[in-house]
């Protein structure tokens, strides 16, 4: 049983130092990547811009498969006894968000875009979010109409 | 056309701020003392119904162990040399009115034990050890006073008590910390039976100096049964059901020191023989239930 408590605690440990270091690294990336980014627009509109307008029109998708760590998941774990905001898992999904609009925005600049619009978000499960043996593993995918405009 | 301004939002209203490290040690910690509260409040109970049922109800619980625990034939002759002195220590005893019966098991684990349903069930590997008669009465004493105490029930529903924890936490979905904060109860337990131990022993004591008057066997019994390692196996005693032996023997030589008991020379004593086979089987199942 000691030996147990004791692997447990090296695990929550490693996960947690592992995986908070990745978090930070991960978010310092995305930041700078969302400001090269910037002048591109990605909206959830239909219609703002008239048909006449546009050259050109093309599907857009950036996906993102992404993971807890065991930290994460031991929290979440925990947390669900007592309800509410389950601090790993938001920060996890807002960085698979971010990431999966900074991979579509990749693919529609290299195709030369000048806006997406009706952009929308899935989300599926991979596996078990807060099973007792999975750290949670989803894919996010971003997907949007890429627009070329007349100039 | 709307016009389209490129603006950085530097807050992120979609995370926590909080530590989560500090999350999780509060919500463990939360965990443990609702468990913690959980298992007092289910432990405070059971004492009272373990107090309330008939002595004689609590002490025929358990006779589903009748079969499994039945003395192998060659052994019958030392089985009913040891229950005749069980006998002649309980005539005075409180315990008189109820039934108690000796059985003998091939074991290759040193060890006696209290089960419920009045079972004091021997191993031939400890009865191999002990010398003396005087041993084998401190042994008997030492597994009577288990049952003076309700020692056999209180840790069944110990044991009880926290496999439903277990469960709860596990129905609770709360995952692999809900399973480490239920063990930490374990602990708890440990420290509790190592208490009805150190007792037991002491009213041990007392039924061999009420039927030989004197205590000669009390710290021998225990010597007998010492282990090599055993400090550094169970870290002091910490996390052992039993306290450290060396510990045991020492509180029972100051106790008779105390009492001013006497203790006679080894050849004043009456002696034990009991010869082991040579090939005792393994029954780990049984013994891992029960009081020992």
């Amino acid at each position: 049983m000691i030996m147990e408590i004791i692997v447990f605690i090296v695990f929550v440990g490693i996960a947690y130092v592992v995986g908070t270091g990745i978090e930070k690294k991960h978010f310092n990336s995305l930041k700078e990547r969302e400001a090269k980014l910037l002048s591109l627009p990605s909206l959830t509109t239909k219609g703002l811009y008239p048909e006449d307008q546009i050259e050109e029109c093309f599907l857009v998708t950036g996906s993102v498969v992404i993971s807890g760590d065991y930290f994460k998941a031991i929290l979440s774990g925990l947390l669900k006894f007592f309800g509410g905001r389950i601090v790993g898992y938001e920060s996890l999904i807002d960085r698979a968000r971010r990431e999966s609009i900074i991979r579509m925005k990749d693919k529609a600049k290299a195709w030369g875009a000048d806006a997406i619009v009706n952009t929308r978000f899935e989300m599926s499960k991979l596996d078990s979010m807060t099973n007792q043996n999975g750290t949670g593993m989803f894919e996010l995918l971003a997907f949007g109409t890429a627009m070329k405009l007349k100039k | 056309m709307t016009k389209f301004v490129p603006k950085e939002i530097k807050e992120n209203v979609n995370v926590v701020k909080d530590d989560p490290l500090k999350v999780f040690f509060k919500a463990l910690a939360g965990l443990i003392i609702i468990l913690f509260m959980s298992f007092v409040i289910l432990i405070g109970i059971s004492e009272i119904a373990i107090n309330y049922l008939p002595a004689r109800i609590n002490h025929s619980l358990g006779k589903v162990y009748q079969n499994h625990i039945k003395t192998p034939d060659h052994l019958q002759t030392d089985r009913e040399g040891i229950q005749k002195l069980l006998d002649a220590m309980i005539e005075n005893a409180e315990l008189k009115h109820l039934n108690f019966q000796v059985e003998i098991m091939e074991n290759e684990i040193k060890n006696a034990m209290a089960l419920p349903g009045g079972y004091i069930l021997f191993t031939s590997t400890l009865l191999a050890e002990l010398e003396t008669e005087h041993e084998v009465a401190f042994i008997l004493g030492h597994e009577l006073a288990h049952y003076q105490n309700n020692d056999h029930l209180r840790s069944l529903s110990r044991s009880v008590i926290i496999g439903a924890l277990f469960g709860a936490v596990s129905v609770a979905g709360v995952g692999q910390a809900g399973n480490i904060a239920a063990s930490s109860l374990n602990i708890f337990g440990m420290k509790y039976s190592r208490e009805q131990e150190q007792s037991a022993d002491e009213f041990g004591m007392e039924i061999v100096y009420q039927y030989y008057q004197h205590a000669s066997g009390a710290t021998s019994a225990l010597e007998r049964i010492y282990q090599e390692g055993e400090v550094l196996k169970t870290m002091d005693g910490f996390l052992s059901t039993h306290p450290i032996t060396s510990h045991r023997i020492k509180h029972l030589a100051n106790l008779i020191e105390r009492k001013q008991y006497p203790i006679l020379k080894k050849d004043a004593l009456i002696p034990f023989h009991f010869e082991p086979s040579k090939d005792p089987k393994i029954e780990h199942n049984v013994i891992s239930e029960a009081v020992d």
